[in-house]
């Protein structure tokens, strides 16, 4: 493998310089990097090999949309020598933040599969089940056992801010956003069709969930070293949205405004991942709910170089590397595509270079290695 | 207004009670099962896949409307059987092996079906083996394939490519579909069309066959 900027020996993030070429303050000559979620897939090995930390496997305790962390006392270790791991990897690989997130317990449907990356054969990779959830009817909705929030819901964030090296940012959010648990809870085809035939209901399914992050956001706004909330919730796919733009604003979009305006207040900033043709609500998305970034970027949708000409003025951009050429590129063909598309992005500032999406378990290490090193250079 | 078109309205609306008493006052008055086939369900569902390709409406109002459209074809369904209405074409469609994402591929038969083709759903996961096995089964005329992931979108290339290895290939045109797939990618692995989004898909399926 060739030789690479990251990881750096010795890091040194700036996370106020982070924000202030999010705002557009600054102007850097070098773009910043970001990355929504890498998977372990990519980490363990970069982890293991490259900063000779051991690995800690911690999935079967960190229930990632559907149960409670085990915190217990004979697991605490774990989890803190996981979050050291992780702490380790955002800071030596150059960025100026970790980002990290956990849910509530939310329990729905999984369909669960075979992981088809590359050498990840043997693991499993679990999908949201498209057509069910546990909430069919009024009696489910009131049976659902909804979460109560407490301060064990916190521990992972708190024991990150009590352990950020120098200079390096918290960035975190509700795993999962209200339209994105919606559709778990109901199953994406009832809640279409609850649109129709039981509005009340569907209502009363996302207010739920709307109330839930918004007091879980209220406790994450009380870290004093959390830097900005950059919220998931995808509201597309290929060639438009998953409900209509209408629906969005009637019952998804206001609660995206009121967790913009209390993140605001706090003096922090509101970034939004939503993935898919999500142009229509773009607007809403600036003007109304006030977001101050977007992230997730497709070519086949929107590439981060048209966004750029049409949002850039008034929001950050972050990503835009489009993964299906982080999967496929050759090492070489990749790097000519990252700098064409930083020297397109990073006049004015307000961008930061990373995966379009995330870092999946079928990205070539290289290639990820690749993409950074090309944003050091 | 005309019953059939009540009909055509009330698929657009996404109203199965109506299209379902519509139907039985259209057979009711006399109106041939083909005709109320081919005038009403038909262009019902032909308007809703332009709406859709114009993002006019959404997938909620598709299902809907399909539901609609499904509604009055159980009522008709066993009165076409005797009637000699032969479909547009016959389509096996199927997600690919390892994936488990079949929202869109679902969506794409409800466009097929409103454009009047047979489908027959092998549903996901589908290995090589049972696409090869169907096409040959179902005298098919088309084969859809749809992958959501970068990773499986590779096993079209094998279902194609065991299709040419079988002597097959030419018995039948191939379409691709999906978030990763793009018409490069259909020309690369030699696939006969790609559709962007459902309602495309059905246009493309009707070119694929012909008149």
């Amino acid at each position: 493998m060739a030789k690479f900027r990251v990881p750096i020996e010795k890091p040194k993030p700036d996370i106020q310089r982070f924000l202030d070429i999010m705002s557009g303050r600054t102007v850097p000559e070098r773009p910043a990097t970001v990355e929504y979620l890498v998977d372990n897939a990519v980490m363990r090995p970069i982890l293991e090999d490259m900063l000779g930390r051991p690995w800690v496997d911690t999935s079967d305790k960190t229930e990632y949309m559907g149960g409670q962390m085990d915190l217990s006392k004979e697991n605490i270790g774990v989890i803190n020598a996981w979050l050291d791991n992780q702490i380790a990897f955002w800071h030596r690989m150059g960025y100026d933040f970790i980002r990290a997130e956990v849910s509530l317990p939310l329990p729905a449907f999984s369909l669960v599969a075979k992981d088809t990356a590359k050498g990840n054969e043997d693991l499993n990779r679990a999908w949201q089940g498209l057509h069910d959830g546990p909430i069919k009817t009024w009696e489910d909705f009131e049976k659902y056992p909804w979460p109560e929030i407490t301060e064990q819901n916190f521990y992972i964030h708190r024991y990150i801010c009590d352990h950020l090296p120098e200079g390096l940012g918290f960035i975190t959010c509700h795993a999962g956003g209200v339209y994105e648990h919606a559709s778990r809870l109901l199953g994406y085809e009832n809640l279409c069709l609850m649109l129709y035939r039981d509005p009340e209901l569907l209502k009363a399914v996302v207010d739920r969930l709307g109330e839930l992050i918004l007091k879980y956001n209220a406790h994450l706004l009380q870290l004093d070293k959390l830097t900005a909330i950059f919220q998931g919730d995808d509201f597309g796919f290929k060639s438009q949205t998953l409900i209509s733009p209408a629906h969005l604003r009637q019952y998804i979009l206001p609660w995206h405004k009121r967790y913009a305006r209390m993140i605001h207040d706090s003096g922090r900033p509101y970034y939004l991942h939503s993935c898919g043709e999500v142009s229509a609500v773009m607007e809403d998305l600036i003007e109304d709910v006030r977001i101050d970034g977007k992230h997730s970027f497709e070519d086949g949708v929107m590439p981060i170089t048209e966004a750029k000409k049409l949002y850039g003025d008034r929001i950050c951009l972050l990503g835009g590397i489009d993964v299906d050429k982080l999967t496929r590129y050759s090492p070489e063909d990749l790097r000519k595509h990252v700098r064409n598309v930083i020297d397109r992005c990073l006049p004015g500032g307000r961008f930061a270079v990373g995966a379009g999406n995330s870092i999946p378990s079928y990205i070539p290490i290289e290639n990820y290695l690749t993409m950074l090193d090309e944003a050091h250079r | 207004m005309e019953v059939l078109e009540r009909i055509i309205a009330g698929i657009r609306n996404g109203d199965a009670s109506a299209v379902a008493a519509l139907t039985r006052e259209a057979l009711a008055n006399g109106a041939p099962p083909e005709d109320v086939l081919g005038k009403g369900f038909l262009p019902g569902m032909d308007i809703v896949g332009k709406l859709f390709k114009k993002n006019e409406i959404f997938i909620p109002e598709v299902l809907i409307a399909a539901q609609a459209m499904k509604a009055g074809m159980s009522l008709i369904r066993p009165l076409l059987a005797g009637s000699g209405v032969r479909p547009a074409g016959k389509v096996v469609i199927g997600t690919v092996k390892g994936d488990l994402h079949d929202i869109g591929k679902n969506i794409v038969i409800m466009m097929l079906e409103g454009a009047g083709f047979e489908v027959v759903d092998l549903g996901y996961d589908v290995p090589r083996e049972r696409f090869m096995e169907a096409v040959v089964k179902e005298a098919a005329d088309i084969l859809g394939m749809s992958a959501l992931l970068t990773t499986t979108m590779a096993s079209m290339k094998d279902v194609i490519q065991g299709l040419e290895a079988a002597g097959m290939r030419t018995n039948v045109k191939v379409m691709i579909g999906g978030a990763p797939v793009t018409q490069s990618y259909a020309d690369e692995i030699k696939a006969d069309g790609y559709a962007p989004d459902a309602a495309s898909a059905a246009d493309l399926a009707r070119a694929l066959v012909g008149p």
